[in-house]
């Protein structure tokens, strides 16, 4: 009844994906910035469980490592961004 | 059989639908942490404890960064005023 793990794992990533690529392109209040780059770590966690169930491990290390690096750098630019005036 | 891996797939499925649907920014972020905490349940069933140090110690750094992202952010919101700093009937 219950599937075997790498199973489970990949049907996971892929429900995430699929959900949080529609809910990036219109979720509600989506039309903000932040709230539209914190709904797209959904696909990015989807993406990653995906590596994790292809027992792809030093790609799913660079992945979160890059993921977080690229969090910093966006946060910045959506801030700056809003200071500015647009 | 895999308890561990149940509890970690409902938390992600919890996560990632409680991520779209919440307005809030705070509870968006909370619903994040969740989230990754699903995703290092699975790591750990997999027995790749190195993969599981690696996130376990980047998954607070990015909600702390989140975190100060949102008050900044919900700052410059609030105190944006609504003209700007001209006077527009000297600005003609």
């Amino acid at each position: 009844m219950i599937p075997d793990l790498v199973t489970l794992t990949l049907y996971c990533g892929y429900i995430l994906l699929i959900v949080g690529a529609l809910g990036v392109i219109f979720g509600p209040g989506a039309d903000d910035p932040f709230k539209r780059f914190l709904n797209m770590e959904v696909p990015a966690l989807g993406t990653s469980l995906i590596l994790l169930s292809y027992n792809h491990t030093l790609a799913l290390m660079t992945f979160l490592m890059v993921n977080t690096l690229v969090m910093i750098v966006v946060v910045r630019a959506i801030i700056k961004n809003k200071e500015i005036g647009n | 059989m895999y308890i561990l891996a149940l509890i970690s797939f409902i938390s992600c499925i919890a996560g990632g639908i409680g991520v779209i649907l919440h307005r809030n920014l705070i509870n968006k972020i909370i619903m994040f942490a969740f989230l990754e905490a699903g995703l290092i349940g699975f790591i750990i069933t997999y027995h790749y404890l190195d993969v599981a140090m690696i996130s376990s110690m980047l998954e607070p750094i990015s909600t702390i960064i989140l975190l100060l992202g949102a008050i900044k952010y919900t700052y410059i919101i609030k105190s944006k005023k609504k003209y700007s700093s001209e006077v527009p009937i000297l600005s003609k």
